[in-house]
């Protein structure tokens, strides 16, 4: 028996050693948001039970504002109605200026990418979360009313009061109020899980405000209930003002949301019980697009529809320059920047916009260009941002090579500066590929200095970024005469 | 086989494993630029001691070498002149391509952060193999500047019509994702 452990000891060493050095740990998570799978150069790890991302993947996916301050390695993420910061290596975080701890792994750096929790970091911005465990998949569901950063809700609704909030013996929950405002859709959370219910510009009666405790919120613990353990309300934010419910239900716990006169009512009953409703589909799953550049589509000649080719610079092993004030690199701006301006310009029926890449692939140039010429594209643009030693350097620079696209370049250069809102170094002639291969009048645009710490803040602000597409789709208007 | 006698050989195995596995991540490990030849063609073979002393100490060239840096705000080419000291034409691209690393305030050397692997020279082509760090990546000005700064400096020389630019002993299509390489680029 000894010999048979020793051996046994040696051998698992043996894999160990195999482990760690062949990397033949088990794969990483795969992540999906809203349906569709997310690509990082940097996979999703798992520790202490929890699932880290690169934080640029809550950013850019979820569209969410992400600051890094690289002297207190802190790192701020916000929406329009919260902002949460973090610090690598601290479990201690801050929501809406409000300290909490956090029970789960905290922020740390790796390979120069930041990875949050991401559980954590999404609960607190409104995402809801599914764990396939046995396919090893994170499932993100954005709230389908909410309209995407950027776009803000015109007036402001006087503030309602919650009044009351009790149960009955069917379980059911009653929220009375005075003109609280119809809550956002209910969440439902995992680990534990709970319901989470969100009244938007509401608060509570100083009477039952006094009943919230030190640690922010007011529990009601319930026994003999196999429905739930317990409830609980919070304001949960301040500004705007939202109160907050949740429930910690039951596993085989489902429910019915009414809204009767000054009342809300959460219905309780077993998951069987609940009756079908209409489901409003708010994520329909898309269907599963190839990673390599979109076949071509018979291209119509009509020249009432234009076909318009948005190049993402690098990607994937090949990420671009490196903002050192940021943590973060080219690629993802490029890739947001060109998402943003297909959208913008589908606006209009009259453009058909084709990606390079949709993701963070990578494609070689030449491939880049054989794309362009296939779609038969009427005019090409690639996205990219600069670089130099000397951090001094900033500004906007719009290359063209080819005589066809003299005119092009001088256009849209007065747009993207208009969108960037930067220093202006101006239209010049190179041989970069993309605008040296294609046929059809093509631009390279550099959009600012990721090596200056201004231009940077500027690229990636989603302000910046919403603004540069606006102008951009406007420049193309104005170069093909369109009104 | 006593039971004693084999722990000791699997360990001795574990650990011969751990040791080699060491080694497996280095991504640098390439066997990349051609073996250095001891004599290249061409070199000045005046000895004037004509001695069969085994390690004759050879003559010591100089020349008045060209290297093109870019200002400070990334517009044009700088030239700047170095005096190098060499004894093979070899050793003259090892040295002009480290001349052409050194910034000198407050022009800037698009190279100085480029890692040279290797730089070797045979029948004209000046092959050079680098590994670039993803923080000395470029935007497309810096790249364009970057291959024309190295060719505008190698191609000074008569003995070099042609450079083979690897990276970590490939050839690939672009260095930095804006321009596309030649192989080899040829002297215009």
């Amino acid at each position: 028996m000894k010999k048979f452990v020793s051996i046994l000891l040696l051998m698992s060493l043996l894999f160990t050693l195999f482990a760690s050095v062949g990397h033949a740990a088990s794969t990483p998570p795969k992540l999906f948001l809203n349906g569709k799978e997310l690509l990082s150069d940097v996979e999703p790890r798992i520790e202490k039970g929890s699932t880290l991302v690169p934080l640029a993947i809550l950013s850019e996916g979820l569209g969410y504002e992400v600051e890094w301050e690289g002297g207190p390695k802190k790192v701020t993420v916000k929406n329009d109605s919260t902002v949460i910061e973090l610090i690598i290596n601290q479990t201690s975080i801050r929501v809406n200026g409000e300290v909490k701890e956090i029970d789960v792994t905290p922020p740390k750096l790796v390979n120069w990418r930041t990875m949050v929790p991401v559980r954590l970091v999404g609960e607190l911005l409104g995402i809801s979360f599914e764990w396939k465990e046995d396919v090893r998949e994170v499932h993100m569901f954005e709230k389908a009313e909410e309209p995407k950063p950027g776009t803000e809700t015109p007036e402001t609704p006087a503030v309602g009061y919650i009044t009351a909030v009790n149960m009955d013996e069917q379980s059911i929950i009653r929220i009375s109020h005075a003109g609280a405002n119809a809550p956002g859709k209910p969440k439902l959370l995992d680990n534990p899980r709970r319901l989470v219910i969100d009244f938007p510009y509401t608060t509570f009666i100083p009477q039952l405000a006094n009943t919230i405790g030190a640690d922010g919120q007011a529990k009601i613990t319930v026994e003999n209930n196999p429905l739930l353990t317990s409830y609980r309300y919070s304001q949960f934010s301040a500004s705007p003002l939202t109160a907050r419910l949740v429930v910690d239900l039951g596993d085989d716990t489902g429910y019915v949301l009414t809204s009767g006169e000054n009342e809300f009512a959460i219905a309780l009953m077993p998951l069987s019980e609940v009756p079908a409703q209409p489901v409003d589909p708010e994520t329909p799953t898309e269907p599963e697009e190839p990673s390599t550049p979109e076949p071509s589509t018979p291209p119509d000649n009509s020249a009432d529809v234009y076909d318009i080719v948005l190049d993402a610079g690098h990607g994937a092993k090949d990420p671009g320059a490196y903002s050192k004030s940021l943590n973060r690199w080219e690629k993802e701006f490029n890739l947001s920047a060109v998402l943003k301006i297909k959208a913008e310009l589908e606006k209009d029926k009259r453009f058909r916009v084709h990606l390079t890449r949709k993701d963070d692939t990578f494609l070689e140039l030449m491939d880049r260009v054989k794309f362009a010429e296939n779609v038969k594209a009427d005019l090409f643009i690639s996205v990219h941002a600069n670089s130099y030693d000397n951090t001094s350097v900033s500004g906007v620079e719009t290359y063209y090579e080819r005589a066809n696209s003299k005119a092009f370049a001088e256009t849209m250069h007065k747009y993207v500066l208009a969108g960037m809102g930067i220093r202006d170094r101006g239209v010049k002639k190179a041989a970069f590929k993309v605008i040296k291969e294609t046929t059809m009048p093509a631009i390279l645009i550099e959009a600012g200095y990721l090596s200056n710490a201004s231009d940077a803040s500027a690229l990636f602000n989603t302000k910046t970024q919403d603004k540069l597409a606006v102008e951009v789709a406007k420049g193309i208007k104005d170069y093909l005469k369109l009104k | 086989m006593k039971a004693g006698k084999l722990r000791v050989i699997l360990g001795v195995a574990a650990c011969t494993l751990l040791l080699a596995g060491c080694g497996v991540n280095e991504p640098g490990n390439v066997a990349g630029g051609s073996v250095v030849s001891p004599s290249p063609s061409g070199a000045p073979s005046e000895s004037p001691l004509p001695t069969a002393s085994p390690a004759p100490t050879p003559e010591l060239l100089s020349q008045e070498v060209s290297v093109y840096l870019t200002d400070e705000q990334l517009l044009e080419m700088i030239e700047r002149k170095v005096t190098i000291e060499f004894g093979s034409e070899e050793e003259l691209l090892n040295k002009t391509i480290e001349a052409l690393q050194e910034n000198e305030e407050p022009n800037q050397s698009l190279w100085n952060g480029i890692e040279i692997l290797s730089a070797t020279i045979n029948e004209g082509i000046a092959t050079i193999d680098i590994k670039i760090p993803d923080e000395s990546r470029l935007g497309a000005p810096g790249e364009m500047m970057l291959i024309d700064s190295l060719k505008k400096t190698l191609f000074q020389f008569e003995f070099i019509d042609g450079i083979q630019l690897l990276v970590q002993g490939e050839q690939v299509e672009s260095l930095m994702g804006h321009v596309d390489l030649e192989h080899p680029l040829k002297k215009d």
